[in-house]
């Protein structure tokens, strides 16, 4: 049965009247919605001539979206005597395109149903004895049909499920674990937006957004947030934006800056499970490094190099093996693999704080995902023994646009393509790295 | 045999033999009667794997501290020779109370030495193969820790047992195979070719061993995070934020191997028990936990070595 077929869709209200209703049968209201070729159970007869409304909720545009109404009918299922259940029936013709039952046949099977006329009759059976072993067998408690003259045809009904959010993963997804993490994002840019959804996504019990920018129309072109909000801090905008689509999810904005408010956000990196920093620039990551270290807590470092040519994550664990993020920068310099001079701050001491974004929005979603990604395992495997949230090392070159010209790590060559190494320790002297 | 009762069966082998256990509880209640009525002693508290109920087999010994009351010994607690003192005061009132020859409650201790931080109290006869002692450690209660003499150092040092001891309670208290788990992980310990002291691994599966699994899961998932945690860097230290490294001399670099490798078993172990091969995963905790661990029985269907499971063409998108 596709999806794609025109479909009857139930709201859970109309499920739960049709089940609870004293009555063996009634009407119904069915809208059509000509757009979408779809039908959507407006009103359910709950007692006789009593009709309730079973619409859903405003923000199902599509379902709402009216052209015409239809009468239908609802029937309790027959028992089923030494035949096979209706709903067994259903099923069976369901897997046969065009076969039906003549419509004497049915409605000697079924009491009740209505001649149509010479015009198409939608109608709801309820089984509610349906024995378990037909329901394991895929028979469903309701079944929708179109009754006519030439025939009984199974119709698909659509059914509003209780859950629809990430517990309907539970069986393969630690759904109540992620309730219990926090994680605290730095930057609610084009990768901390994506970072932030993704996230909220897989579950995520609470995160922190800090940042204190406004959502600016340059920022539309990469961002998770559209022209409703701009104009708005990008922190509250993206706290409603994200409990729109994961109510479950809870937010908590911070319009602040990591580096200036240092002092107030130093509380958060305690409260944080796992913290990812997706700011522009480099003193905000320089910071994040040093708090998350000092609060004993994990932190993801992600962003672009090379004006979007490579992506770049790195995870610092605040342990006795791996440094921070100047540990690794001063390694990486040693090495004359990055330039931390001439390329990076004199950028910005020069009247912009960050360098104009030049990669291409889904290169800077794939990175902020993969952020979420790293934090998310990085707790899974440290916290709860997940085996299957190993990660391959702390610091991930990703290829986005990759010319082949750079210095070892960062030497890519294909789009895509995704290396892994570990972080250099402490240095001796560093001054995040050592005992306070 | 399903990959429970292949547990179960371990467990009794890693357990303490009962009569042991019965024998060495009813030494701690001999030294407890015998100190209750001495006038310079406050209290005496169980401690050690006994008193967590974390003692696996076999029994080597059994964890006595004596709290004096400081007002009967006003010179202990600073450092210097009060803390030969004490040992030598304990010593004395080991022999007085339970002597073989003199003792005036029981007649029970053939020798008592003192060591580090506690006379060690022998019972058994020497050559008795179930041999074990009674540790007997005097303390003082100070600021609500306790202070233990040490020897070597001729000093006095805070320690908190009864904080481990609340520890263990707690998380057995929430899962009751904490505690038999716990003598899992000190078995598995004991199997490394390098020294691994008992309550490193004790105080590890506080920090990782979770209560809400069931006892395959529970393992894997301690030796996952453990594995994390020591690859890390990190070090295994008195809980109670006390006494530091529990063992500065533990080879960690090797541990932090162990513990890898006991995770990639444990985890195709519990990969298996998925895919309903309880042979095999029975077979990957033998790799474990080693030779104690049930072997899987006759007419097994595992292979030596694990086959690559082939991918099934079941597309999503």
């Amino acid at each position: 049965m596709s999806s794609s077929e025109t479909c009857i869709f139930v709201p859970g209200e109309a499920i739960h009247k049709i089940a609870g209703s004293s009555l063996s049968g009634g009407t119904l209201v069915l809208q059509f919605s000509q757009a979408d070729e779809i039908f959507v159970v407006a009103a359910v007869e709950i007692g006789h001539d009593i009709r309730s409304s079973t619409l859903p909720s405003r923000d199902y545009l599509a379902l709402n979206g009216v052209n015409a109404s239809f009468d239908g009918q609802w029937l309790r299922a027959p028992e089923p005597g030494d035949a096979t259940s209706l709903h067994l029936q259903h099923l069976l013709l369901a897997r046969r395109p065009l076969a039906a039952i003549p419509i004497d046949v049915f409605r000697d099977l079924v009491a009740g149903v209505r001649d149509p006329g010479n015009k198409r009759g939608f109608l709801i059976t309820h089984d509610p004895q349906l024995p378990p072993e037909l329901r394991d067998l895929g028979c469903p408690e309701f079944a929708g049909w179109t009754i006519e003259r030439t025939g009984v045809r199974p119709l698909p009904l659509q059914i509003e499920p209780e859950c629809f959010g990430i517990e309907q993963l539970a069986a393969t997804w630690p759904v109540e674990r992620m309730s219990t993490i926090r994680v605290l994002l730095v930057g609610c840019g084009s990768i901390g937006s994506a970072a932030a959804e993704a996230l909220a996504s897989v579950g995520m019990g609470t995160i922190d957004l800090v940042d204190p920018d406004r959502f600016l129309w340059h920022n539309m072109i990469r961002h998770s947030l559209a022209k409703e909000s701009v104009g708005r801090f990008k922190v509250d905008a993206m706290r409603e934006h994200l409990r729109e689509r994961w109510p479950h999810t809870t937010v908590h904005p911070h319009r602040e800056d990591v580096v200036e408010d240092a002092h107030t956000v130093r509380q958060l990196f305690k409260e944080a499970d796992v913290v990812i920093c997706a700011a522009d620039g480099i003193a905000p990551r320089r910071v994040v490094s040093h708090l998350a270290r000092r609060a004993g807590v994990p932190s993801v470092l992600a962003c672009v190099l090379e004006h979007g040519a490579v992506g770049e994550l790195l995870r610092l664990r605040p342990t006795p093996r791996f440094g921070c993020l100047l540990c690794m920068r001063a390694a990486l310099a040693n090495e004359g693999a990055m330039d931390a001079e001439a390329d990076q701050e004199l950028g910005y001491g020069t009247g912009s704080t960050h360098q104009p974004m030049s990669a291409v929005p889904p290169d800077l979603r794939l990175i902020g995902t993969l952020a979420a990604k790293v934090a998310v395992a990085t707790v899974l495997e440290s916290r709860h023994g997940d085996h299957t949230q190993r990660l391959p090392g702390e610091h991930a070159i990703i290829g986005l646009r990759p010319a082949g010209d750079l210095a070892p790590p960062f030497d890519v060559s294909f789009a895509g393509e995704i290396r892994w190494s570990t972080i250099p320790s402490p240095r001796p002297t560093c001054p995040t790295c050592s005992p306070p | 045999m399903n990959v429970d009762d292949a547990f179960e069966e371990f467990q009794q082998a890693v357990n303490a033999d009962p009569g042991a256990v019965r024998e060495a509880r009813e030494r701690r209640d001999l030294f407890r009667d015998a100190f209750s009525s001495e006038t310079d002693v406050d209290e005496i508290i169980a401690s050690g794997s006994l008193a967590r109920g974390t003692q696996k087999d076999p029994i080597h010994d059994v964890d006595v501290i004596i709290v004096f009351d400081g007002s009967h010994h006003p010179d202990w607690g600073h450092p210097g020779e009060s803390a030969a003192a004490a040992l030598n005061h304990t010593r004395e009132r080991v022999h007085g109370l339970l002597g073989s020859a003199e003792g005036t409650f029981a007649q029970e201790v053939r020798l008592a030495r003192w060591r580090n931080h506690a006379v060690k109290c022998f019972l058994d006869e020497p050559e008795d193969p179930d041999a074990f002692t009674v540790d007997a450690m005097p303390a003082l209660r100070r600021d609500g820790r306790l202070l233990v003499p040490e020897a070597v150092s001729e000093d006095w040092i805070a320690c908190d047992p009864e904080f481990l001891i609340a520890q263990v309670a707690h998380r057995h208290a929430t899962w009751r195979k904490f505690a038999g788990t716990v003598r899992m992980l000190k078995s598995w310990a004991a199997q490394q070719p390098f020294d691994v002291k008992s309550l490193v691994m004790e105080v590890l599966a506080l920090d990782h061993l979770p209560t809400d699994a069931s006892r395959p899961a529970a393992l894997k998932q301690f030796f996952v995070s453990a594995a994390f945690a020591m690859d890390g860097g990190s070090v295994v230290e008195d809980p109670a934020g006390l006494c530091g490294p529990i063992q500065s001399k533990l080879d960690y670099a090797a541990f932090a191997g162990a513990l890898q490798a006991a995770r990639d078993d444990a985890a195709k172990a519990i990969q298996a028990q998925v895919s309903n091969d309880t042979a095999a995963a029975i077979a990957h905790w033998g790799k474990v936990f080693g030779a104690d661990f049930p072997a899987v029985g006759r007419g097994s269907t595992v292979k030596p070595t694990a086959v690559p499971r082939p991918v099934k063409d079941t597309p999503q998108g």
